[in-house]
């Protein structure tokens, strides 16, 4: 009960948040945040693996998604998360759903953009296939937390100790920085130690994007229950109508004739 | 006194003691030959018993008691006519030596370490003097009025007020250390003020660390790992490397600088537990809205004097200006300015997981920035002049449409030109138009 009334509140605040100025100029920044900023990791492993001749092969290559459609999906992206402000002045719980799974499609995106990115950084075709599999797998738990019923709120990172891991990232990256100053000598010392943080990052990402979903699921998870009931959830937590829908809600319009 | 002798003169006080010696001497003598000698000589002759009664006389055995009385003296003279460990003065003479010899040697030029310590314990303060001198001009030389708006407002004081704070707020550093601690600690990791105490302290993040243990969790593992890299001071390093300090940076330290001496002021505490203190907790994101907000000023009024933003009207060029000023302060932006950003525009998008991914859609940025401009600065101007020209031409279409829409919407758009009829004016208060957008 306690983790409803939270995600209750939350939805509320957050949905209360989004004007229209929120729509016209914050939208599209976060979506060109999520979108391109990956593209940019792309285009500059692409720069790198060219000069540095880890070629992938043109199948991976073929797996970055083509600007086209990027430019397309922004503007799907901006049309519907324009859509959500429309429904969040008219129920905020519905809206909070909404706009997570928006949020949740987007990030897919980026999450996979950036696995490709950080892939032109890998010189060795096993580890990029490891990375692929990591990848893979972490797509495979997501859809069993969304398909099981199992409350899955207990996230990997509360069964991982942060500083073991942080040390662990830093070997690797150690070790990543060695390996490349070994194969392809001293010369630009600073910028080798940098990028050799690139072979590194998708453990980080795929980890991170990992727990990000899972508490989207159950936040989502927790949201679809309150919106199977919303009155009786209202009641209960003691919200006004006008709070707990939204001012231009039809509930709050029935409401006002009511009186 | 000949050049480079510097002791005492000591040879009148010996000269005077020897002579007195010499005269205690003599004394000695006259008493032995002319009273003892001459007692003991002719002491024979006298009876026994009389013999006994001369020598129970007074001044007989005073003589001899007397005589080693001066016995005594007569040594003591002795070491007082001469240079040596008997000497009274002895302890005089060898200090006085001491500073003979540092003084001979100054004068030589042998012992210069000790002078050059000096001379640059000298210097340090003059070089803290002038500092804080020129911290005091600086805010004096502020003519601006907005100017003088923007900075007391974030100083939380009346813009009459500011040439008093400043005078107060150096009064309270004592070392060139303070003073460039402070900067470093504003300037190390993100280069424009963002540490990750206001990350940590952004009212969206602190929040959302309340609401959710996943969220602190995934936040401090994220924070922790550059957190490592940034005590390596590895930032200052790669924007040495870059060889990339703007003008527009350069303005944005002595903004820094201002601010830290708000941070000085703070009641003597090192500048770690100030910025963990709820002064900051307040302040620091007014700080970082603040520098971030003039170097977006300084970009936009550089990209406005700049030939590539011509248009064919007014509302076109300063379109472009505020578009390619941005594209330039994003360009910018490091590891921490990007989580930062991230966390805030994540937040004010409203879905629940906004925060977590803007956060590290952020620090992807701020990464790649750094690395391209250390690896590939060539590459990474080429991506950001590509965006540039794409938006300009964004801009060219837009007010194409609207010229050909007729005279009411070119009347609008001069409108909009009279709003921004001077940029600076506009951004100098921008630092809150832009917090307002996302708080």
């Amino acid at each position: 009960m306690d983790e409803l009334q939270r995600v209750s509140e939350e939805a509320i605040t957050s949905s209360k948040k989004i004007r229209l100025w929120t729509a016209i100029i914050i939208g599209p920044i976060y979506i060109c945040m999520l979108l391109f900023i990956p593209l940019y990791g792309i285009k500059f492993g692409e720069a790198v693996s060219q000069q540095e001749r880890t070629l992938l092969t043109n199948f991976e290559y073929s797996l970055t998604i083509p600007n086209s459609v990027l430019g397309y999906l922004f503007l799907i992206f901006w049309i519907v998360y324009f859509i959500n402000y429309l429904v969040s002045n008219r129920n905020h719980i519905k809206a909070y759903i909404y706009n997570g799974i928006w949020s949740g499609l987007l990030t897919l995106i980026a999450y996979y953009q950036f696995i490709v990115a950080f892939q032109f950084f890998v010189p060795l075709l096993i580890i990029r296939i490891f990375y692929w599999f990591l990848f893979v797998l972490s797509l495979i738990y997501i859809f069993y937390i969304i398909f099981t019923d199992t409350n899955f709120s207990t996230s990997i990172f509360q069964k991982v100790d942060t500083k073991i891991l942080t040390n662990a990232l830093l070997i690797l990256w150690g070790i990543s920085a060695i390996l490349n100053l070994l194969i392809s000598g001293f010369e630009n010392l600073l910028a080798k130690l940098l990028l050799a943080a690139f072979p590194v990052a998708p453990l980080i990402f795929i980890f991170i994007f990992t727990n990000i979903y899972q508490s989207l699921i159950s936040t989502l998870k927790s949201l679809f229950i309150i919106n199977k009931n919303q009155e009786k959830y209202r009641q209960e937590f003691g919200y006004s109508v006008k709070d707990w829908y939204g001012k231009k809600s039809k509930m709050y319009k029935e409401s006002l004739k009511n009186k | 006194m000949a050049i480079g002798k510097f002791t005492i003169p000591l040879d009148e006080y010996y000269e005077i003691s020897n002579n007195i010696r010499l005269k205690v001497t003599e004394l000695i003598d006259d008493v032995e030959d002319e009273f003892l000698t001459k007692v003991s000589n002719n002491i024979g002759f006298l009876d026994d018993r009389d013999v006994s009664v001369v020598e129970g006389f007074s001044s007989y055995t005073s003589a001899k008691t007397e005589l080693e009385t001066l016995r005594q003296h007569e040594t003591n003279l002795n070491k007082m006519s001469q240079e040596g460990d008997g000497n009274p003065l002895n302890g005089v003479v060898t200090t006085d030596n001491e500073y003979a010899t540092t003084f001979s040697g100054i004068a030589d030029g042998v012992s210069n370490s000790n002078v050059s310590s000096v001379v640059s314990n000298l210097d340090n303060m003059i070089g803290l003097t002038e500092a804080k001198i020129s911290f005091v001009d600086f805010i004096g030389s502020i003519t601006d009025s907005s100017d003088r708006a923007i900075l007391a407002n974030i100083l939380g004081i009346e813009p009459a007020d500011l040439t008093s704070w400043a005078k107060n707020a150096v009064s309270g550093i004592t070392s060139a250390k303070e003073f460039t601690s402070l900067l470093n600690t504003l300037y190390t990791g993100s280069g424009k003020g963002i540490s990750f105490e206001t990350l940590l302290y952004t009212d969206e993040i602190g929040q959302a660390m309340q609401n959710s243990k996943l969220v602190e969790k995934v936040l401090t593992f994220m924070m922790d790992t550059p957190y490592a890299l940034k005590s390596q001071k590895w930032a200052s390093v790669v924007s040495k490397y870059a060889g990339k300090v703007t003008s527009g940076l350069g303005k944005a330290k002595i903004f820094g600088s201002v601010i830290s001496g708000d941070f000085t002021s703070a009641i003597g505490k090192s500048a770690k537990d100030f910025l963990k203190s709820d002064a900051v907790k307040l302040g620091g994101e007014t700080v970082a809205w603040a520098t971030l907000g003039i170097e977006e000023g300084l970009n936009i009024k550089s990209a406005w004097s700049s030939s590539e933003t011509d248009s064919k009207t007014t509302a076109g060029k300063v379109g472009k200006s505020i578009v390619g000023g941005t594209i330039d302060t994003i360009s910018n932006v490091g590891p921490l300015d990007g989580m930062w950003l991230g966390a805030k525009i994540g937040a004010a998008t409203g879905n629940p997981i906004g925060i977590a991914a803007g956060t590290v859609a952020g620090l992807a940025l701020g990464s790649f920035n750094l690395v391209t401009s250390a690896v590939n600065p060539k590459f990474k101007k080429s991506v950001y002049n590509g965006i540039k020209n794409g938006a300009y031409a964004a801009v060219d279409w837009v007010e194409d449409k609207a010229l050909s829409a007729g005279k009411a919407v070119t009347q609008s758009m001069e409108s909009v030109k009279s709003i921004g009829k001077n940029v600076s004016n506009f951004f100098n208060g921008g630092a809150k138009t832009v917090s307002s957008w996302f708080g």
